[in-house]
């Protein structure tokens, strides 16, 4: 046995408790290891001793110490987690302490990680509120909106008699409501201000479960026509017009010339109508239509399931009670059955795939910033390569080398994702500030705990994946290898590393890139769509007539409204004004059931042909811009004394009489003027959405114009559009005063240009195009960046060699061609890899586009010589400074 | 452990202290605990206040030839948890206090 370890086999075997300890001790943090086996190993003594003193060191006792020695070890385990505290704050200290002393570096690369964590945090947010987040309301998937499906009209109108049965005969539902938008006049408590109102009936608030902030909601039975005229109102109206005071229960506001009372103000956080101010019961409508069993007055309806009620159950149940009325009632109900949505479903439509595109995509962008942190990492650790090597020359294990980069890079990315936060904060709430009506559900866009719990756990991963690569760098024996070059190393495994970092940001920018140039080109092929009308200088407004217009004699009615329309059409500017009723391309809707003449009477309305229906005056063709294809258009003889006459559409024509010629042709339109005449047919206009795609997808295509003059009589409003000779506000501000001059009373309201409801039509696809654009640029710029961080250091790193280079008879443009071939390769690689990628994924964004397929040969091409131009760019700066690099100066270094 | 809840163990760790063993070793002894719930629950009780942690003095040991030993102190605030604790865990009062209580060892 050798000398050495005799003391040691002897301990063993004469104290086998002191070895032990020995043994266990290994595992005690360092730090603690010395204090530790000083207390067991003297209290084992101790013990020794004393059973020496009294003769009683025999051998159970010595097994007894031996036993006690064991529970060292559960001591031992308890201290383990020492271990990691002191070592996570020595290595967060020293982290700090290195990042302060390169503050450029430091700050560049904050900056960076909080544009990409922030954007994603932003954009998370957006998702959260609009789709993840229930709806504001007590057991938010109870509730369901109803409506009425006709044959081709899937979401349709429920007339009122038939919801009061629906609520009488369901058994799923434990309360239902039905409502319908409007808009008044109000008077009193300040200045006339036309608001939008809405009908409700009496259980609207408590179906969804809305307490007031102040008073009540409607009780039952105040929806009944004949109550007491009581209205609720919005928070915000009470804001304005009543300086948010106590006392505003009690008092009155005058809507369209009556009175009501205002027993109740809704809390501010009801968002479901947020431009609603004011809610009256049902009942105080004058509509006699309300009785009428088919007449569909835009009422939906919203309801609360029983709970334990699937929908497929409400559905059943809905579809039952329509058989019925339609047995009870054929004329108006055959071929009717009931349609339920889920509220949220309703609210939220099809932004959902929207935000989750782009929130792919923001997650692209901080990927890139991600790469390029990587990259500028990985630099740098080259410079702490002596450092590094001397640390792990005196103890420190590879793993804790590794570990105190990556703290390093968790600190930068903390950092980033903290800043980030507060940019998301602002970023998202100026972008709402700017787009409300962007997205629904705006309201509920905030940061939250879900947010901030997303933005740690990217912040976290983003400082792995930073500091990833420059991490596994750390190799033990290149570290050895270091100290003996002198620590100037080229590291050709490095350069692998970063030029595959850099190929995979340019692929990354790539496909980003390809998904934004798509998007824009479907825009511009939305916007070159040809709408059947000219959009350019016409403005469209609404007139909210004087009450004694409701209650004049419709002759006094007709008069008053020809001479408003003469009026307008004689303000200076005004090229032609038209007043327009029922439908309006691009805004609303209105259809009229319909046969042809000469063919029976279909036996109910679900039989009958359906079109839209515009009631217009005879300039509207000149004001609108739509060309006239065969016969006439209205002219002023066309009025409620002449013979009844329409025109038609193109798509009509085609529809109803192929092949032949409409005009004389007649259509019954079920009132009771008896049959219309065809007398023109004018091109056909785009009525549901410039998207030629959504566009088509509605069945009713089919228009039909009546005059204006021929129907409408008593109307509380009207609609006019005008064609002006130039947009300005001084020809808005003439219509005013001519307005006002008609009557004081009249109010003019919602004015748009035709220009901004065809650019609103398209805020859907603007608004995703937009943010893309965005994400797409950043995504270059800052792959650029990385790439020319790269060559320019590498640059750096082969000065030498290129100083000897031109010391043996290189030109400067063999150089400029080496650094820029490097360059090139690394850029190669991205864009194969970045092609192949954006092959596989922009197949996501075919919903979205429009004329352009999701895989454009044109584009993807385009896109990529973008690329590899932008990458050239970046490349000729280091490129010239290699090409300059002072031979004599290489030589006396090297 | 949190200030004011004080585990079984512990509270049996703080009264044998109290009762005057001082020693980590004396302590397994009077309380029939093993020793790896002992020290543990010594170095616990030092966190959190209740025990300060001394070693005996050189001369002492010397004396004994033996090394020096740590002992265990109650501090104002163990006090005060052990009172606590003994009306929650009525075995404790049973427990005896070392014969005599031995001289308190001199600090190191």
């Amino acid at each position: 046995m050798s000398r050495a370890m005799r003391p040691i086999v002897e301990r063993l075997v004469r104290q086998p408790h002191l070895w032990l300890i020995g043994f266990i001790g290994l595992i005690v943090p360092r730090r603690l290891r010395g204090d530790w086996r000083r207390e067991w190993e003297s209290e084992l003594r101790h013990r020794e001793l004393m059973l020496a003193e009294w003769d009683r060191l025999d051998g159970r006792h010595k097994l007894e110490l031996l036993r006690r020695s064991t529970g060292a070890f559960l001591d031992a385990l308890w201290l383990q987690p020492r271990r990691w505290e002191d070592a996570m704050i020595q290595d967060v200290r020293f982290g700090i302490r290195m990042l302060a002393k390169h503050p450029g570096f430091t700050v560049a690369v904050v900056l960076m990680l909080a544009l990409g964590i922030g954007a994603n945090a932003a954009l998370f947010s957006a998702v959260n509120g609009v789709l993840l987040e229930p709806l504001p309301f007590p057991q938010p998937d109870q509730l369901m909106t109803l409506h009425q499906s006709k044959p081709n009209f899937a979401t349709g109108a429920i007339p009122y008699p038939n919801f009061l049965d629906w609520r009488r005969e369901n058994r799923t539902f434990s309360a239902m409501a039905i409502s319908r938008g409007s808009s008044f006049s109000l008077l009193g408590a300040g200045e006339a201000e036309r608001v939008d109102g809405r009908w409700v009936s009496a259980e609207f608030f408590s179906v969804l479960g809305v307490e007031p902030a102040l008073g009540r909601t409607f009780a039952s039975g105040e929806d009944a026509p004949g109550a007491g005229p009581v209205a609720v109102i919005s928070a915000g109206l009470w804001q304005r017009r009543f300086g948010a005071s106590g006392d505003v229960i009690g008092r009155s506001v005058t809507l369209d010339d009556k009175s009501y009372t205002i027993v109740g103000v809704l809390p501010a956080s009801f968002g479901l109508y947020p431009t609603t101010d004011v809610y009256v019961p049902i009942g105080q409508w004058n509509n006699p239509a309300l009785e009428n069993r088919q007449a569909a007055l835009g009422l939906h309806g919203i309801g609360r399931l029983r709970p334990g009620v699937t929908r497929a159950q409400a559905q059943a149940d809905l579809d039952g009670v329509m058989q019925r009325l339609a047995a009870a009632y054929p004329d108006a109900n055959r071929g009717n059955g009931a349609a339920i949505v889920p509220l949220k479903e309703l609210m939220v439509g099809d932004v959902g795939l929207t935000l989750w595109l782009l929130l792919g995509a923001v997650g692209f962008v901080l990927l890139i910033a991600c790469v390029n942190v990587s990259n500028l990492l990985l630099a740098r650790s080259t410079g702490r390569t002596r450092e590094f090597a001397i640390r792990a020359a005196v103890g420190a294990g590879r793993w804790r080398l590794m570990r105190q980069l990556l703290t390093e890079s968790l600190l930068l990315s903390c950092a980033g994702g903290g800043l980030g936060l507060l940019l998301a904060w602002w970023g998202t709430r100026a972008a709402l500030g700017v787009l409300p009506t962007a997205l629904p559900r705006a309201g509920e866009i905030g940061l939250d705990g879900r947010v901030v719990l997303f933005t740690v756990i990217v912040s976290l991963l983003t400082g792995i994946v930073a500091g990833l690569a420059p991490a596994l760098r750390i190799r033990a024996e290149r570290l050895a290898e270091t100290i003996k070059e002198g620590g100037r190393g080229a590291g050709g495994g490095r350069h692998r590393a970063q030029g595959i970092l850099v190929a995979v940001e340019m692929a990354l920018a790539l496909v980003l890139l390809i998904g934004a140039g798509l998007m824009i080109r479907s825009l511009s092929a939305l916007w070159r769509v040809d709408p059947g009308f000219r959009p350019e200088n016409v403005v469209t407004f609404g007139i909210g007539l004087a009450p004694d217009m409701q209650s004049a004699t419709p002759e006094a009615a007709r008069a008053s409204l020809r001479d408003l329309s003469d009026r307008l059409s004689a303000v200076p500017g005004v090229r032609a004004a038209s007043f327009s009723d029922g439908a309006a391309p691009l805004q609303s809707e209105d259809d009229v059931f319909f046969w042809i003449d000469g063919q029976p009477k279909p036996a109910s309305t679900s039989e009958m042909h359906m079109a839209l229906v515009y009631r217009v005056e005879p300039d509207y063709l000149t004001a609108m811009g739509i060309p006239l294809e065969r016969g006439r258009f209205f002219t002023r003889d066309d009025d409620e004394r002449s013979r009844p006459v329409v025109v038609v559409d193109t798509a009509f024509a085609d529809q109803y009489f192929p092949g032949a010629d409409p005009i004389g042709r007649r259509v019954d339109l079920g009132d009771d003027r008896g049959a219309y005449e065809i007398v023109g047919v004018v091109g056909h206009v785009t009525q549901w959405s410039l998207n030629r795609t959504e566009d088509g997808r509605e069945s009713l295509q089919a228009q039909l114009y009546e005059p204006y003059r021929q129907v409408v009589a008593n109307t509380p409003g009207v609609g006019v559009v005008v064609r002006t000779d130039g947009i300005g506000p001084a020809v808005m501000d003439s219509i005013r005063r001519v307005v006002r001059e008609h009557d004081g009373r009249n109010v003019v309201f919602g004015t748009e240009t035709m220009a901004q409801i065809m650019e609103d039509s398209l805020a859907a696809n603007s608004f995703s195009m937009l943010l893309l654009e965005a994400f797409a640029a950043v995504a270059l710029l800052l792959a650029s960046v990385g790439l020319y961080g790269v060559v320019s250091y590498l640059v750096g790193q082969r000065a030498d060699e290129f100083g000897i280079r031109f010391a043996l008879g290189a030109q400067r443009r063999d150089v400029l061609r080496l650094v820029l071939g490097e360059g090139l390769r690394m850029t190669a690689g991205g864009v194969a890899l970045g092609l192949v990628a954006a092959f596989a994924l922009t197949r996501l964004l075919d919903s979205l586009l429009y004329g352009v397929s999701a895989t454009d040969p044109a584009t993807f091409a385009l896109i990529a010589v973008l690329l590899v131009v932008v990458a050239l760019l970046a490349c000729w700066i280091p490129a010239r400074r290699a090409a300059t690099v002072d031979p004599m100066t290489a030589l006396r270094r090297g | 452990m949190g200030k004011g809840y004080l585990s079984f163990s512990a509270a049996a760790v703080l009264q044998a202290v109290a009762n005057g063993y001082l020693y980590g070793f004396d302590i397994i002894d009077a309380t029939g605990l093993p020793g790896g719930t002992v020290y543990p629950a010594l170095r616990r009780l030092e966190e959190a206040g209740y025990l300060v942690s001394r070693w005996e003095k050189h001369t002492i040991a010397r004396e004994a030839a033996r090394p020096i030993r740590k002992y265990y102190e109650m501090t104002r605030a163990g006090e005060d948890a052990l009172g606590e604790a003994v009306k929650r865990y009525r075995m404790l009062e049973r427990t005896e206090p070392k014969g005599e209580r031995a001289p308190k060892p001199n600090e190191a």
